[in-house]
């Protein structure tokens, strides 16, 4: 009985058949490989495009018919973004050619992260925001990024804009000065938003 | 094993999400809407055709001790070949299941499949295996999502049918039809609790059905 397990052991210790193994899966792994090479030679050039696309459309919904040129995100705007929340997010800063600054941040909501671009203008007013992707509940916190009226009956991304939050006046949700209202049972999506929105005019008042 | 018995066993008698409880993971998440449950089920049933037919072609040559290693390597290479595709060709389905999709490489349907069926026969059979089993994972996650989306939205054919310009079949972004007025639907439904819960009773209808069939079936071969 012992004998046996001793010679089983040895059979699978044998380097000729531990080399087979390793080689087989290596052979695989190549091939798989090149498979993916090519797929992916075919499909990068089209994935960038749309992505580039998606990008500009949703800058155009911000400041309709301006140009874009990318501004450097350093780590002192990253870190001044996440100075109210870390989780805001700095992603992307475009100079827009009409003035101001269309800035790409990515707020934690409810379930993972927003991606938002928020557009401020010269003077810190909110120009816009337009939610690129997101992840929020269906028929809660989705209701927030189709922009649906909040109890003032006025579209929760809408009661943004002309605002500003410039000079310390950041807004707050449901409560404070600066205040915006959150659409009831989506609070956390709307908190989400207003992050991203205070981040964005934080890194634009930097910006000057 | 003839393709209609095959069929029958993969849409029902062996239904992999309500007979096998396989792939839970992808059947819970995105059975939200009829466009994802609709599209999950397609690119699951195509990683699955795909990988049954290459298992079977190479089980002469994957050594057993290292089958599992090879099975993976097999499986995640179709997945992102698929994901790459969707995102270049169908972005709206891509960005509706956001991660799923590459999630498909640990749906144990697949790797299920690979292990029980691919590794032990033939490259056609285990297409047409594939295939049959891929369509019982897309109609059972389609009427699970069609179900969740109507009890919890009111809704039918979310993401996939617009009629706000006249009836249109679009790929992705549409409300879909709202049949009951709006807020009526249980919303607990479309989360994930509801999930579970709808998930749960669908399975134990399914199951009661089968058995009642089942009996009718030896009682009909005891009176004989």
């Amino acid at each position: 009985m012992s004998g046996e397990a001793v010679k089983k052991e040895k059979v699978q210790l044998d380097p000729k058949y531990l080399l087979k193994l390793a080689g087989i899966l290596t052979v695989i792994c190549a091939i798989v490989a090149a498979l993916l090479g090519v797929v992916n030679g075919v499909t990068a050039d089209r994935i960038a495009e749309l992505q580039a696309q998606k990008q500009q459309a949703a800058l155009q919904v911000v400041f309709p018919g301006a140009e874009f040129t990318p501004v450097d995100v350093t780590d002192d705007l990253v870190a001044l973004a996440g100075q109210e929340n870390a989780e805001s997010g700095l992603e992307a800063i475009f100079a827009a050619s009409t003035g101001g600054y269309a800035i790409e941040v990515t707020p934690t909501g409810f379930n993972g992260r927003l991606n938002v671009i928020v557009g401020i203008d010269a003077e810190g007013n909110v120009a816009g925001i337009s939610v690129v992707s997101h992840s929020e509940t269906a028929g809660i916190g989705t209701e927030v990024a189709k922009n649906k009226p909040n109890k003032n009956g006025v579209g929760v991304l809408d009661q943004f804009t002309g605002r500003s939050a410039f000079g310390g006046s950041l807004f707050t949700v449901n409560s404070g000065s600066n205040q915006v209202d959150a659409i009831s049972g989506a609070t956390i999506t709307t908190k989400a938003i207003t992050r991203g929105v205070n981040a964005a005019s934080l890194v634009a008042e930097q910006l000057g | 094993m003839n393709f209609g018995k095959q069929l029958k066993e993969g849409v029902i008698t062996n239904n992999p999400v309500l007979v096998q409880i396989l792939g839970m993971c992808p059947t819970l998440a995105v059975s939200t809407s009829l466009f994802n449950g609709l599209g999950m089920g397609i690119c699951a049933t195509l990683v699955l055709i795909c990988s049954n037919v290459v298992i079977s072609l190479l089980r002469n040559i994957i050594p057993n001790k290292v089958r599992i290693a090879a099975f993976i390597v097999i499986i995640a290479g179709f997945v992102t070949c698929i994901d790459l595709l969707l995102k270049a060709f169908v972005p709206a389905l891509s960005e509706s299941l956001g991660v799923f999709i590459p999630l498909i490489v640990v749906n144990c349907i697949i790797l299920g499949r690979a292990e029980a069926f691919a590794y032990k026969n033939g490259p056609v059979v285990s297409a047409l295996d594939g295939l049959t089993q891929g369509i019982g994972f897309t109609v059972a996650l389609t009427i699970l999502s069609a179900a969740r989306e109507f009890i919890g939205a009111g809704k039918f054919g979310g993401g996939l049918i617009d009629v706000s310009n006249g009836f249109r079949i679009v790929l992705g972004g549409a409300d879909g039809i709202q049949v009951l007025p709006e807020g009526v639907g249980a919303s607990l439904i479309t989360q994930p609790a509801g999930g579970f819960l709808s998930l749960g009773i669908f399975i134990a209808v399914v199951t009661f059905l089968l058995r009642k069939s089942e009996e009718k079936a030896a009682k009909k071969e005891a009176t004989k």
